[in-house]
């Protein structure tokens, strides 16, 4: 028996667009929110939103199956946020030589001497958090935002990043000793 | 240092999706050694740090227009007709000839501004000639816009278009001077 988003994909390959706009309803924010935690603002996550749903709009007759819809959206997005993510750290490096933000991140969370509890409902340390997520590389930071953050399952991200499960594993494993260690003082 | 068993595990275990024999030699590891234990709690605190950590929701009037966006941009909507248009962000893949309808642009201004002036400064006209020398394009492409640009005003057209065809120099800078000087005076 079909259920509601298999029917809903094949209306939308097969071109219906209230089908379209029913996904994009039902997706946008988890694509945002993935987005968001990625990039750290609005307007980059807008803008991988918006060109998630447009590219997968292009790429309609690609899709084989339903739950291939969602790994799709979620690849193109994913992939767009990480080339975004190079494309901004290439700027930053040519003006800066080198970014520096580890350092800058571990100074000002030592200079932090609150207790966890209350560093957590600090928005500043929230911000904090963030800006530690993205001082990771892309790949690391969509493994992390993908599996510890939104919660796909390994499996998952794997066919989301198109890499291996032991991939997956080994920038998760790499990224999670990074952020302990720049967020020392708040773990 | 953790065991790799714990290291291998970690994510099944605080998920509570790892197998009775895997969890049993798991806590096995965790009772006998104190680094193990330490990288558990700081695993299993990262992860609630992490998982706290809401992103803004922008609100409801945000997200109808994301909607409305993505949908005139994939042409179910009439970029006209919609309501609460958001502003659109543009495809990359758009940038390419960004630059091209830009100096386009430039081109039709500055070939209108020619027609309704009739004495033209040549230092204008002599910087413009200089910006269009180093302009990343075909000799022919550069050679079109000259004519665009210097085509009702230059008694040296061809002489003007093979020189700015060429690579930008001293003598080129110094005939363009020459010339422009000459004609303008």
């Amino acid at each position: 028996m079909k259920t509601d988003l298999q029917d809903l994909v094949e209306r939308f390959i097969g071109g219906d667009h209230l089908a379209f706009a029913e996904l994009v309803r039902r997706y946008k924010k988890r694509i945002y929110s993935i987005a968001f935690r990625m990039l750290g603002n609005h307007l980059d996550a807008d803008e991988v939103t918006q060109e998630a749903f447009v590219r997968i709009y292009t790429k309609r007759e690609d899709i084989k199956s339903a739950s291939f819809f969602s790994s799709l959206l979620l690849r193109i997005a994913t992939n767009y946020a990480i080339d975004l993510i190079r494309k901004k750290q290439k700027r930053f490096v040519s003006i800066d030589g080198e970014t520096g933000a580890t350092e800058a991140v571990q100074l000002e969370l030592s200079e932090s001497q609150i207790s966890p509890d209350r560093l957590l409902e600090n928005a500043e340390v929230m911000d904090e958090i963030r800006r530690a997520i993205q001082k990771l590389p892309p790949r690391q930071r969509a493994a992390i935002v993908l599996h510890d953050v939104e919660g796909y399952t390994k499996t998952e991200v794997a066919a989301i990043m198109g890499c291996p499960q032991a991939t997956v594993r080994s920038n998760l494993h790499i990224a999670r000793s990074k952020l302990k260690k720049w967020l020392s003082k708040i773990i | 240092m953790p065991y790799h068993h714990i290291r291998l595990f970690i994510d099944d275990y605080l998920a509570g999706t790892i197998s009775e024999t895997d969890k049993a030699r798991f806590e096995e590891i965790l009772a006998e050694d104190a680094d193990s234990r330490q990288f558990v709690e700081e695993e299993k605190r990262l992860r609630e740090v992490l998982t706290r950590d809401a992103y803004p929701d922008p609100g409801e009037r945000y997200w109808d227009s994301l909607e409305t966006s993505i949908l005139e941009r994939t042409g179910r909507i009439p970029s006209d007709k919609s309501p609460g248009k958001s502003a659109t962000i543009e495809t990359r893949e758009t940038h390419a000839w960004r630059p091209l309808l830009a100096l386009a642009a430039s081109v039709v201004l500055f070939t209108a501004s020619i027609a309704v002036t009739e004495n033209v400064k040549p230092q204008l006209l002599y910087t413009d000639l200089a910006t269009i020398q180093t302009i990343t394009v075909t000799p022919d492409y550069r050679e079109t816009l000259i004519h665009s640009v210097y085509g009702t005003v230059s008694a040296e057209l061809d002489l003007l278009s093979a020189m700015v065809c060429s690579p930008p120099g001293v003598l080129t800078e110094r005939l363009t001077s020459k010339i422009i000087d000459g004609r303008l005076e």
